[in-house]
């Protein structure tokens, strides 16, 4: 400590002493500086900065920046507790120009969860792309999209970590679409249709380098000898999805979408991927009390088929959840899931296993931009024996952040 | 598939160009009733207007619902308060409207704003806007200026009914002016009156009635005040002698209530907007009550 203080101490001298000598000896005399500027000493040169013309440097068209936190504490009756960055985002939102506006989110994945690493999981990268978004503004009646994003199959897909429901995803995303969901390379046009309620089809197509759909192993391909992927010219992968939205009173609304996904794998033969969703939401918020009261109640169903060339591998499950603002600053959660997949042991024989979960949770939201959660969810996974865990989050917002769909 | 779904693209493309054309009336999006009954004194007959808030919801807080999309979508043009009022959700309106077309208009255009921050602003402070207080049409001074700038915009867009829209901007100025002495009238006796506001929607129909606001409910807007700021309420009540809290009829009225109790002060809890207490359908009506109900309450007290 000593020798730090040693270090450290001309150091401070030097930085408060040289401004103050330089400016000494800058310091011309009142007499001196009315000769030279031809004014009184008490005249100050305006504050506003230097043209931007000049500098080449402007603050204002700089993209409206958002930091999202979530920090987790995750473990298991039969688990190590542990404490985690759970996520950070970093996102800049701009219009480009008349025609176009971008969305850009940076993730820093965190440490992940005792769960994950118990699991076995891998570490996700230090920083990964999460969305890059070009959006239309000019353009009649369609939006039209392009970049990497998560894909609008159903509710939950679309949705960054920090807007989730419940802390973890459903197991029906989770099994079907992967941990990171269907994120994906895509070019997509949004028309509102003329109808009296709310109608609009996302027309999608995408990349299809999503794993758990597309690429059921790494093999050789029998020409080129090359590693083959999903990925790759002429495979490109379609999705559409139907958004309808009902208002049934001035306080509560009935969403019904309907998806469609489809894209060749790489079993070869022609084999495709097929993924059709269903999902339905109500919700209710009163009018009065600034909207701090409500409920919604949301049901997901997908069904997934994978041609592999020796017969179709099936998954299908669901997940229904309700939420309830019982007051103004909290909410109580509840979700339950199945889901059922067969799965192939390499050798030809298939078996179906069952996954399911039930969840709870209660969180503490005393603003837009801030949340404590508490989870306590049973969880059984492909057929294993039903495991409890604890989660415990916080998430907060800071910054300009777009704000959030209904 | 691909071409599928072109051609389901390109059909429904068609579709919209025939619906969106075959518009008569000039089709208004307003955010806020009030705005909505402005537009109306202005219009007349030859605008249909619709507002997406609701009379007893506070506008700080409404849900960017999809089907308001579609109404935003069909408008010529939409007009909103302005001052990050509608910031949490009128974005998402515009953008999900896919309607390059649509005019839209900021009605704090050429008010004299209160209320703007003077040093630094954080979220620290609640709610607050950074470009000045938005509640400024309860000032009647105010809502001949968004009438005229409502006036220039419809003109702008329908220039066959361009006088039509002059004189009734300068009929509703004249009904104003003669209303406004009536009410000033009716409010004269209590001029410098203290008075505590919930939250601070009557600052500018304060200044205007010439009643003094000496303190807020809420300590930060949009977050419930702490027992310290309450107890604090309490004791200035008691000094100062302040007879009326005014409260928009939306709010929860505990505090209120319980200072009520613990203070003897009158609480009054007013329609926020148009259509917000039967029988409150215009722009005159609702003047008419809130200045009525507060000279009522002030001359009824101890």
């Amino acid at each position: 400590m000593n020798q730090l203080t040693f270090k450290v101490t001309p150091l401070i001298v030097a930085l408060i002493c040289v401004p103050a000598l330089v400016g000494l000896a800058q310091e011309p005399d009142d007499a001196e500086l009315q000769e030279l500027l031809g004014q009184p000493a008490a005249y100050a040169p305006p504050s506003a900065p230097m043209s931007s013309t000049a500098t080449g440097i402007s603050n204002t068209f700089n993209p409206a920046i958002s930091v999202l936190g979530l920090m987790l504490g995750a473990g298991g009756a039969e688990r190590s507790t542990r404490f985690s960055l759970q996520e950070f985002e970093l996102r800049f939102t701009s219009i480009i120009d008349p025609f176009l506006r971008a969305d850009i989110t940076i993730a820093f994945p965190g440490e992940g969860t005792a769960v994950e690493a118990e699991n076995g999981e891998e570490a996700e990268p230090p920083v990964e792309l999460e969305a890059a978004i070009i959006t239309s503004t000019s353009v009649p009646q369609v939006t039209l999209q392009f970049g990497k994003y998560w894909l609008p199959f159903g509710k939950h897909n679309r949705l960054h970590t920090h807007q989730f429901p419940f802390i973890t995803p459903p197991l029906v995303i989770e099994q079907t679409f992967g941990g990171e969901a269907l994120n994906e390379l895509a070019l997509e046009a949004i028309p509102l249709l003329p109808t009296l309620f709310f109608s609009e089809l996302n027309l999608v197509m995408f990349q299809g380098d999503n794993d758990d759909l597309f690429l059921f192993e790494e093999r050789a391909n029998p020409e080129t000898g090359a590693s083959e992927t999903a990925a790759g010219p002429g495979k490109a992968k379609y999705l559409a999805h139907s958004k309808n939205l009902f208002e049934l009173t001035d306080a509560s609304t009935l969403e019904a979408g309907l998806s469609y996904l489809t894209g060749l794998n790489n079993a070869g033969s022609g084999a495709a991927t097929t993924v059709i969703g269903l999902d339905l939401t109500y919700k209710w918020r009163p009018l009065f009390a600034r909207g701090r009261s409500g409920a919604i109640v949301q049901f997901e169903w997908i069904d997934t088929t994978r041609e592999t060339g020796e017969g179709d591998l099936r998954s299908s499950g669901y997940y229904l959840s309700g939420q309830w603002r019982f007051a103004e600053f909290w909410w109580g959660e509840t979700r339950t899931g199945q889901f059922t997949a067969d799965v192939s042991d390499g050798a030809g024989a298939v078996e179906e296993q069952d996954s399911g979960h039930l969840d709870l949770l209660v969180a503490w939201v005393p603003t837009v931009f801030s949340a404590f959660r508490v989870q306590v969810s049973q969880i059984s996974t492909l057929g294993a024996d039903p495991e409890l865990f604890f989660f415990l989050q916080y998430s907060f917002s800071i910054g300009s952040h777009p704000a959030h769909t209904y | 598939m691909l071409r599928n779904i072109m051609t389901l693209f390109v059909s429904a493309i068609m579709i919209f160009a025939v619906t969106h054309s075959a518009q008569a009336n000039l089709n208004i999006v307003a955010t806020t009733p009030e705005i909505a009954a402005l537009v109306r004194e202005v219009g007349g007959d030859r605008v249909s207007v619709r507002s997406i808030s609701k009379p007893l919801q506070d506008p700080h807080y409404v849900d960017a619902k999809p089907s308001f999309m579609v109404h935003v979508n069909r408008a010529d043009a939409l007009f909103f308060i302005g001052l990050e009022l509608e910031i949490g959700w009128l974005p998402l309106l515009i953008q999900g409207a896919r309607n390059p077309d649509l005019m839209t208009v900021e009605l704090s255009r050429g008010i004299a704003v209160a209320g703007k921050p003077t040093g630094p602003v954080s979220r620290a402070g609640g709610d607050i806007h950074p470009q000045g207080n938005p509640h400024y049409w309860v000032d009647p001074r105010n809502g001949a200026i968004m009438a005229a700038t409502i006036a220039e915009t419809l003109q702008s867009l329908d220039a066959d009914s361009a006088v039509y829209y002059g004189q009734r901007l300068a009929a509703f100025r004249e009904t104003l002016s003669a209303k406004m002495d009536e009410w000033l009238l009716l409010l004269a006796p209590y001029k410098g009156t203290p008075i505590v506001d919930y939250h601070t929607a009557w600052v500018y129909f304060a200044a205007w009635a010439g009643l003094n606001i000496r303190n807020q409910v809420e300590a930060k807007p949009g977050i419930p005040p702490t027992p310290s700021h309450v107890q604090g309420l309490m004791t200035q009540i008691a000094q100062e002698r302040i007879p009326l809290i005014l409260q928009a009829n939306y709010l929860d009225p505990k505090i209120s209530d319980f200072l009520a109790r613990k203070t003897g002060i009158h609480v009054l809890r007013l329609p926020a907007t148009i259509g917000g207490e039967e029988g409150i359908a215009s722009y005159w009506d609702f003047f008419d009550t809130v200045v009525m109900r507060i000279a009522d309450a002030l001359q009824n007290r101890d």
